[in-house]
């Protein structure tokens, strides 16, 4: 039989198909997620651990103490505990020196302890009745990749562990919205006539209202609750996602193929299950793709208004914030973050633009 | 079109007065009040002041009187910054924030048809990338980043403009906080404006105006004019989006316009504050989708014989 | 046509690729000054392409080479300007689709106007004015009030006309139809090819006219070019080509519909009685709109007797598919209805679940009615999982195999998509569907009409082999006489949802009583058919 050739392509787009974009959306995002679920537990830092010694340190790939800082410490220790120290450094260990005027309070050795760059001392010898004392002191060696906060904690466990809060809340969010958004989009859309139009009304009613001023007041009613975050925002982002299976809804209903289903006499949850649903997946993924990103960013303006995820928890938009404050001297502690949130976002978004070139 | 006008502006009112209800009914139903403050009031002074707010009457008839007042024009009392009214308040708040809306909207709009036709027109496959590229980044990078690298470069680096304040609307004042506005949405309307030229130029209407030998700018008008409705749509959207926006940049910059009273009244559940904002705001994104209607009527004349289109 | 007239446009060697892909593949035609040249293939066969690239109106990553001389001007590599100076003046296009090549959002006047004012440099007023002249020449009535009309308030017939009105705005020595009366219904187009042939000998123009129908063509062309994959396969006068074609292609496009039926059982019981049937719609109006209701379909009354085919002719828009729809109780519709002596008035949609695997329908459109989201096995046997759930998923696929036999499709297709058939294996795939439950009725709703000819004959034979082969009754919908002339024992013809005229299909076609049967038919005759 005859076999027409498919028609030809008259568009200023074809021929520019690109799958690179995709690709490299892809491998960040993996690369971001795969870091965020492993790093924190390699960084050797708890995310809220407090180093007292180490505030607002540079980003840096070498190991501290420095020499400085090694000096800084044990000049301190020695004016708080009125000692006079001369130090030698023997590889990863310090062999102090202490002289003084009376008998050396042994609490200096828990001075050390205390300190961020020092494992726990010993004495290695007491002269001149307890005047003179020779003590080892192991060194600490962290790294801090991407510096200190003004809390001293380790910013790229920080950063890692926003991210787990800001992916899971995109996606957890984005459930929601999902969920929500095809039930209702999905009922209205096969009801349709008078229950169409009226849940379609209640819609456009919330719409009027920019998401942000919605999300404040759920948050406001909820309370600052990290779960009721997802739930505010997922409640106020089902919006597009219903209009969106709605839209699918009707016209996949006025499709041939569902009209021949009904001439076989088919019932309507079989025509919803084997008809209507896979043949809106794919613009409902295509969106899914433009929620996430956009649940984050909403989630990181809510935290970033301090309405969001509290201390010592944190996601971008809360370190994003931190950084914005701290931005004279410490651009770190923006750049960290908004990198990995613009990152994220962008990949994101990119992916979604491709997908739904292509549905 | 007067009907047409008419029919929408019938259907704005309805919306509005039920945005305001369940606003009221949602804020009443948290947790807590306006005067569960830090340090504790006498339980007296406490019920005195509910009392004069009239927050001990039932919750039907509080929401009654609060119609009644809004129907004068009166958003009632501020129960936190409790010697200033909402009005006052807003009186000066609103027009700040309504000088730094337009302004971004109208730069958003400028800039990015400007991008967005300089995309499309672009003879080889490059300029249509750089656009897309470009606005990616517009659109991904969220406003609280853009704003204090905007302040360390410009106010804290180069020293020429001022890094936050208000200071009676002085022009190097607004620059940055209006830029930073409208930074994403000139991104999103440059990639909307590219794609539906292009999607114009492909048109069948428009191949026959290059059949007939018509003139470059007679094209391009034409495409223009159909590229229109789509980007003309999203505005409404992004009025919304912006008024977003300027919470947080009116935050960052330290500007008093509503988007900080707004913060400030949440977080201090100013019950009466918050309520005004979402009146005003709601109003605003209403008034601007209406007249966003009105000019896809007045652009496309299929648009005016229904009542409801799209 | 004067043979030695001195040549106004030559192809040469005209070749368009989109990659590695060949549209075309090196055509040569001559058309001479007054001549009208008819270039004919079926879709896809790149008769669009070559006057599109000759143009050099394709997209930019469509590449053409060759020569394009017009005049002796080589219209490939002139500039820009001066290809624009030719175009709309010596040499003006006519599209398909009157719809979408107007710009919506501008008055019929204004568009023309604007080709005066740019092309002809006619000053304003002196445009409007002539503007006027040209939709009256163009055979608009009202002329004036047109002026101020956006597309969308025109009718197909009048937006084509407004279109044409356009493209001979500035006398042009070359008009160029690509397909201008395809979207259109029959008696629309012929009159709208009647009006071609008017203004061609009263312009003097010479015409390249481009149509997928070797028929509508017979009336017009002074030449005729074949066309197939890229190529011309067979050129010559007109007459020559109709008397004697020489490829074997040509005569397959010739080929007309099997003429008469060869049974027709009169003692057959019936198996369909309609009588009285209704269906109205409610437009639902805006908020502060009434309601609207519109009629589709009143009073119709039918018959269908087992083992015959009764075919509903009837332009779009007469409420035919709305009817068939009715008949098998798709649509809410009065009246009252009775397929094998049951009355299936009361019947709600459970208790018409088991009466469904006797009544079934194909629709016009093979894109759309199969779910781009299933295997050919699975569409094939729906059914089956309705009226069979008990059937095995081994007994299922055995099942779709034979049914793919019976509609001479290769079993193994069962795991395509159907994104992967021809638009014919489509069909063939939808007819399966509704052949697997063995039914008794079968609607078929334009079971052709998205379908190349060549197809289209085959698909026609296949329905009446399976006809034969199980004493099927068809209520076949189609716009189109010949094919309802091919199939139909019996013809109702349908105009503004009513039936105006029924009978035998001979009486009707060569009897009929109405104005408007008449009016079909002489547009099917001119068009070359029937």
């Amino acid at each position: 039989m005859n076999e027409p050739a498919p028609a030809m392509p008259i568009s200023f787009t074809a021929g520019a198909t690109r799958n690179w974009p995709l690709r490299v959306s892809l491998f960040i995002l993996g690369s971001i997620a795969l870091l965020c679920l492993i790093g924190p537990l390699v960084s050797g830092h708890p995310y809220d651990q407090v180093y007292r010694d180490y505030v607002l340190v540079r980003p840096s790939l070498f190991a501290h103490p420095d020499a400085s800082e090694i000096d800084n410490a044990i000049a301190a220790i020695a004016r708080r505990m009125h000692v006079h120290i001369e130090a030698t450094r023997d590889g990863e260990t310090m062999h102090l020196t202490l002289d003084a005027e009376k008998p050396v309070d042994p609490r200096v050795l828990r001075a050390f302890a205390r300190s961020d760059l020092f494992a726990p001392a010993h004495i290695a010898a007491t002269e001149d009745e307890g005047r003179r004392l020779e003590i080892d002191v192991p060194l600490k060696r962290m790294v801090f990749l991407f510096g200190t906060d003004a809390n001293g904690r380790d910013l790229f466990t920080r950063v890692l562990i926003a991210g787990r809060i800001s992916l899971a809340v995109g996606l957890l969010a984005s459930f929601v919205a999902l969920t929500i958004g095809v039930a209702y989009g999905a009922v209205a859309g096969y009801a349709g006539g008078r229950i169409d139009s009226l849940m379609m009304r209640a819609i456009e009613i919330v719409y009027a209202l920019p998401f942000i001023f919605f999300v404040i007041v759920l948050v406001m009613v909820f309370g600052r609750h990290f779960v009721l975050i997802f739930v505010a925002i997922g409640a106020v982002e089902w919006l597009d996602m219903a209009r969106i299976v709605r839209g699918q809804t009707l016209s996949i209903k006025q499709r041939d193929f569902v009209a021949a289903a009904e001439a076989l006499g088919a019932t309507t949850p079989a025509i919803l299950w084997r008809h209507v649903i896979p043949n809106a997946a794919g613009p409902i993924a295509a969106y899914l793709a433009v929620l996430v990103p956009r649940v984050i960013l909403l989630e990181s303006f809510v935290s970033f208004l301090g309405l969001g995820v509290q201390e010592p928890l944190t996601s971008w938009g809360v370190l994003v914030a931190d950084g914005a404050r701290n931005i004279q001297g410490s651009i770190h502690l923006l750049i960290f973050p908004a990198l990995f949130l613009g990152a994220t976002l962008g990949a994101l978004q990119s992916l979604g633009d491709g997908w739904r070139a292509r549905a | 079109m007067l009907r047409f006008f008419l029919a929408r502006v019938a259907m704005a009112v309805p919306t509005l007065l039920i945005i305001i209800a369940l606003a009221f009914f949602l804020m009443r139903l948290a947790p807590g009040g306006p005067f569960d403050s830090a340090r504790a009031l006498d339980p007296e002074i406490a019920k005195n002041l509910r009392h004069i707010y009239k927050l001990d009457r039932p919750l039907l008839e509080q929401f009654w009187f609060y119609l009644q007042s809004l129907a004068h024009g009166d958003f009632g009392p501020s129960l936190h910054w409790r010697d200033f009214t909402v009005n006052q308040l807003f009186a000066t708040a609103l027009p700040i924030s309504v000088a730094l809306g337009t302004k971004a909207m109208l730069l958003a709009v400028l800039a990015g048809t400007a991008l967005g036709l300089g995309g499309a027109m672009s003879k080889s496959q490059i300029g249509p990338r750089i656009v897309d590229g470009a606005a990616l980044f517009g659109i991904v990078l969220p406003v609280f980043v853009v704003a204090p690298l905007l302040q360390l470069g410009f106010g804290l680096t180069l020293h020429i403009l001022p890094v936050g304040g208000w200071n009676d609307g002085a022009w190097q004042n607004q620059i940055l906080p209006v830029i930073t506005l409208a930074l994403p949405q000139i991104a999103i309307v440059a990639r909307l404006m590219q794609a539906a030229l292009r999607d114009a130029l492909a048109m069948p209407h428009i191949r026959t105006l290059r059949a007939f030998g018509m003139p470059g700018f007679h094209i391009y008008g034409h495409a223009l004019r159909a590229a229109f409705p789509p980007v003309v749509s999203y505005l409404g959207l992004a009025a919304a989006n912006v008024l977003t926006g300027s919470v947080i940049v009116e935050t960052i910059f330290g500007i008093p316009g509503m988007g900080r009273y707004f913060v400030d009244g949440a977080l201090g559940r100013d019950y009466t504050l918050v309520m005004g904002t979402v009146v005003v705001v709601a109003a605003a994104v209403l008034l601007f989708n209406l007249i966003v209607d009105l000019v896809l009527a007045w652009l496309d004349p299929r648009v005016r014989y229904e009542s409801r289109p799209g | 046509m004067d043979v030695s007239a001195e040549p106004l446009l030559q192809l040469r060697d005209l070749r368009v690729s989109y990659g590695a892909t060949l549209a075309v593949k090196g055509l040569s035609l001559t058309v001479r000054r007054g001549e009208t040249a008819a270039i004919v293939g079926e879709s896809g066969s790149g008769k669009s392409q070559t006057v599109l690239a000759a143009l050099r109106l394709l997209p930019r990553h469509a590449h053409t080479s060759g020569s394009v001389l017009f005049e002796g001007m080589e219209l490939l590599t002139l500039s820009q300007k001066r290809l624009d100076s030719l175009l709309g003046r010596r040499i003006a296009v006519v599209f398909q689709e009157p719809m979408s090549s107007l710009d919506p959002l501008f008055t019929v006047g204004s568009q023309i106007g604007a080709v005066l004012r740019l092309k002809a440099g006619l000053p304003r007023r002196a445009a409007y004015a002539r503007a006027k002249e040209l939709l009256d020449l163009a055979g608009i009535a009202e002329p004036g009030r047109r002026l101020h009309a956006y597309p969308h308030e025109l009718s197909g017939g009048q937006r084509q006309r407004v279109a044409i009105a356009m493209a001979i705005a500035c006398n042009p020595d070359l008009l160029i139809a690509d397909e201008p009366t395809t979207a259109l219904d029959v008696t629309v187009a012929a009159k709208i090819l009647d009006l071609l042939a008017k203004l061609k000998q009263s312009l003097g123009m010479a015409m390249i006219f481009i149509s997928h129908d070797l028929g509508i063509v017979r009336r017009i062309a002074d030449t005729i070019h074949v066309m197939r994959n890229g190529e011309i396969v067979e050129s010559g006068a007109a007459a020559k080509i109709f008397a004697n074609p020489r490829h074997d292609y040509t005569r397959v496009l010739l080929e007309n519909m099997p003429r008469a039926r060869r049974h027709a059982r009169r003692d057959a019981p019936v198996l369909l009685r309609a009588e009285n049937i209704g269906v109205k719609f409610t437009l639902r109006g805006g908020l502060f709109e009434a309601k609207r209701a519109f009629t589709a379909v009143a009073g119709v009354s039918l018959c269908l007797d087992q083992g015959r085919t009764l075919g509903l002719v009837g332009e779009s828009g007469s409420g035919k598919s709305t009817l068939a729809r009715a008949l098998l109780k798709l649509v809410p519709a009065s009246g009252r209805i009775s397929f094998d002596g049951r009355d299936l008035a009361g019947l709600d949609r459970a208790a018409m679940r088991p009466l469904r695997r006797s009544m079934q329908l194909v629709f016009q459109d093979p894109y759309g009615s199969l779910s781009p989201c299933m295997r050919v096995s699975d569409i094939v046997t729906e059914g089956l999982r309705v009226h069979d759930p008990a059937i095995s998923r081994k007994q299922r696929d055995t099942r779709a195999a034979l049914a793919l036999e019976e509609v001479l499709l290769d079993p193994e297709l069962r795991q395509r998509f159907p994104q992967e058939l021809s638009g014919g294996q489509r069909q063939r795939v939808a007819i399966a569907r509704a052949m697997i439950l063995k039914p008794r009725l079968v609607v078929l709703d334009e079971p052709t009409s998205a379908l190349d000819r060549t197809v289209q004959i085959g698909i026609l034979a296949l329905l009446e082999d399976l006809q034969d082969a199980h004493g099927l009754a068809y209520v076949l919908i189609s716009h189109d006489l010949a094919v309802i002339r091919a199939a139909a024992d019996e013809i109702a013809v349908m105009k503004d949802g009513r039936i105006v005229e029924q009978g035998p299909t001979q009486d009707i076609v060569e009897r009929p009583r109405e104005p408007y049967t008449r009016s079909l038919l002489a547009a099917a005759l001119q068009t070359g058919e029937a």
